[in-house]
């Protein structure tokens, strides 16, 4: 593949951020990467004293491992729909995003079953799950859904990154080393941006893309089916699979948001990153917003009407403000409107005011995930026969709490080194922008 | 200086007040063992002595059985002890030996077999030992029908030394056939020269063939033990096999077929185009060369 000079510059512009480690990496690597050593030895601690050294006990058996998964899944969305709805309606302004996009749903795909196995006590009989796994479990179903979407995310990843890694391999700036080079031959595939190769990619890219909005929406369902399937107060309810896909998609235009704004704030890319961006997805965010808040009105007003005993009994609880109610007036009332009006008041409309925005929709969803599943394990429908505190109450441990943080360090982590393999600004696709605009027939 | 003999005595103080309180430990924890119950019975037929014991403690509320505890069993043949095997107590308490009554370890041990079983004890329980006798006796069942009532002969007889059989007298013989949870009594008998009979009830729901299993037992003889008998024989009802229709449910082993054909149908279709799009990246590594 011919590197044509605007490729060259392109890649001049990004190369330095791939092959160079600032200070600040430095300081942000050690920070993150002792937080997952300190993840490392809480997981210690629990294999070798076991599931007692967190809040789990007979009647909450899920705690914030759970809430975790859950919201990594769920973060997971910005690169499975907005990419891929983006790229099938073929619009321009994606572009810069859409690495971004699809690395967060990689990483986060991949880190959030992490979660599953620390709240599995006996991970020995992991395997049983697949020798004697009943098709009727919605836990089957999770299992399956979240493995194939993994798979659909790393092709979608892998092969819109195809034509960087080629232009990385041809490329003749010095500053890519012999092993890097090595790198780029390999997993460039032997594309050349030959019109036929050219061909097969989009058509590649197209197919996954289609398949890839469906298998999301399915793998957000299939995850509130596990709830929803069961007869307890606050899970069994007809409308968890939609309410959950709202949800993450939400939580996961969030995380983009936030990643574009490290990335645009750290990287200086503003020339690529642009106000536009923010705004646009700012405004996906408040229409997101106004659907989970009509989303969770109907969900508890539905319960609160129906004035079912135990329905009444976790709903009071969670306005109760010595219980739940702090959570719930965040996770419902401030996590929804204060985005909206961030988003809708233009003078607030900002870079940084829809990055605030983000910042508290994603901390609203995790702890409307953790009101999902505490509340309810905490009401049973038989009374409970233990009366210590600490199985009639959830809290979380420190050991919970280091894996919870290593997990989001890890998140940090991978992305960084993700950034330092690929440009985290697709080179092929601005380059292609750029002809095209050259172009006075395009 | 010191004087030597009171630094002999000091010394030997030491060396002794240590061994004096591990003795006195001992002394109170061999106090504060527990005493195990232990029964021991055998039960005979012609080919074996099956020798159970059972080893359990009793709590003040209830029996808890001790586990994985060595009982051994020997026979006493005169003077001499003679071991047989050792067995750990199963998760009831049970130790079960089966000694073949041909085997060479009973030879010589005269008319009446003597088994002992021993468990040693161990740091909880204190040491005990059961003694069970038997006489070996020889009882077959034959199947008569006799003026077209159908007849169950059992036939027992111990050996003399010379090797001539010798009946059985004046001992009762019970008849059974094990249904799914006891066995059921169908008669009681009399053994007069050796011979017992009891008339067999014709109505019993046998298997598809109509075998029963028929039991006859003499129960805790004073120089028998137990006697057991078995043998299969077609006189029960014919029973057909149920077929039960295998059924497919959320709670069933098997899903429901429309969730099977659902899945086989959604991951086909996601895994095909996955497929395809290996075989795509194939062709564009080939497209390299053109």
């Amino acid at each position: 593949m011919e590197n044509n000079s605007k490729v060259s510059a392109l890649l001049a512009r990004f190369a330095p951020q791939m092959t160079r480690t600032t200070r600040l990496e430095k300081v942000l690597v050690t920070i993150c990467g002792g937080t997952v050593l300190w993840g490392v030895y809480a997981l210690y601690i629990q294999a070798t004293k076991g599931h007692s050294v967190t809040g789990m006990r007979d009647n909450v058996v899920w705690g914030v491992y759970i809430v975790n998964f859950i919201f990594f899944i769920g973060i997971s969305y910005a690169g499975a729909l907005i990419s891929g709805i983006l790229y099938l309606l073929r619009v321009e302004w994606r572009k810069p995003i859409i690495r971004i996009a699809e690395i967060i749903t990689v990483i986060s795909t991949i880190l959030g079953p992490l979660y599953i196995l620390l709240c599995i006590g006996r991970l020995d009989r992991l395997h049983h799950l697949l020798l004697f796994g009943r098709i009727q479990s919605p836990i089957t179903w999770d299992v399956i859904a979240i493995t194939t979407y993994l798979i659909g995310s790393m092709i979608f990843l892998f092969l819109a990154t195809v034509p960087d890694f080629a232009i990385l391999r041809d490329s003749r700036n010095p500053m890519f080393g012999k092993w890097r080079r090595r790198f780029y031959r390999f997993f460039a595939i032997g594309y050349k941006d030959k019109e036929n190769q050219r061909r097969f990619l989009r058509q590649g890219i197209t197919i996954i893309s289609i398949i890839i909005i469906p298998l999301a929406v399915l793998v957000h369902s299939v995850l509130s089916w596990i709830f929803g399937m069961t007869l307890r107060p606050g899970w069994h309810s007809t409308i968890f699979a939609p309410y959950f896909v709202v949800a993450a998609v939400f939580s996961g235009t969030g995380v983009l948001i936030i990643a574009m704004w490290a990335f645009r704030k750290f990287y200086h890319l503003e020339e690529y990153l642009q106000e536009k961006h923010f705004r646009y997805l700012g405004i996906l965010l408040m229409v997101l917003g106004g659907l989970y808040g009509y989303f969770t009105f109907s969900e508890y007003l539905t319960g609160w009407y129906g004035s079912e005993k135990w329905e009444l009994h976790l709903i009071y609880k969670l306005f109760d403000r010595k219980e739940f109610g702090s959570m719930f007036v965040y996770a419902a009332f401030i996590g929804v409107l204060v985005p909206i009006l961030i988003v809708a008041i233009p003078k607030t409309r900002t870079i940084n005011g829809i990055t605030i925005a983000s910042v508290i929709v994603i901390t609203a969803m995790w702890v409307k995930r953790y009101i999902i599943i505490i509340p309810t394990l905490e009401t049973p429908l038989l009374p409970m026969q233990e009366s210590r505190m600490e199985y009639v109450s959830y809290s979380i441990t420190w050991v919970e709490w280091a894996l919870t943080f290593s997990g989001i360090a890890a998140f940090f982590l991978f992305f960084y080194f993700s950034s330092k393999f690929v440009p985290i600004i697709p080179v092929s696709e601005l380059a292609e922008s750029n002809a095209e605009d050259n172009n006075p027939e395009s | 200086m010191s004087n030597p003999i009171a630094t002999i005595i000091a010394f030997m103080v030491l060396i002794l007040v240590p061994g004096l309180t591990d003795l006195a430990v001992f002394a109170s924890q061999d106090e504060s063992k527990i005493y195990p119950d232990f029964s021991f019975s055998c039960t005979q037929n012609n080919q074996q002595f099956i020798l159970k014991t059972r080893l359990s403690y009793w709590t003040g509320e209830r029996d808890v059985p001790i586990s994985g505890s060595v009982i051994t069993c020997y026979l006493m043949a005169g003077e001499e002890s003679r071991q047989l095997e050792a067995v750990r107590t199963d998760m009831d308490g049970d130790a079960v030996f089966r000694i073949d009554k041909k085997s060479e370890r009973l030879e010589s041990a005269g008319d009446i077999y003597t088994f002992r079983a021993v468990f040693e004890g161990s740091r909880e329980f204190e040491m005990t030992e059961d003694i069970a006798a038997v006489k070996p006796l020889n009882m077959n069942l034959e199947f008569v029908e006799i003026d077209s009532i159908k007849t169950i002969m059992a036939e027992a007889f111990e050996t003399d030394p010379e090797g001539n059989p010798v009946p059985l007298e004046d001992t009762d013989v019970y008849f059974y056939v094990p249904r799914s949870f006891s066995l059921l009594p169908v008669g009681e008998e009399w053994f007069m020269g050796g011979t017992a009979q009891v008339d067999f009830p014709t109505s019993l729901p046998g298997d598809s063939a109509g075998n029963l299993t028929i039991v006859a037992r003499i129960q805790d003889h004073e120089l028998y033990g137990n006697v057991e008998a078995v043998a299969v024989k077609d006189w029960g009802l014919a029973v057909p096999r149920v077929i039960v229709e295998k059924r497919r449910g959320l709670g069933d082993t098997d899903a429901p077929l429309w969730m099977v054909y659902t899945l086989i149908v959604l991951l086909s279709i996601v895994w095909f185009h996955y497929l395809y799009v290996f075989y795509v990246m194939i062709k564009i590594k080939k497209l390299r060369r053109n």
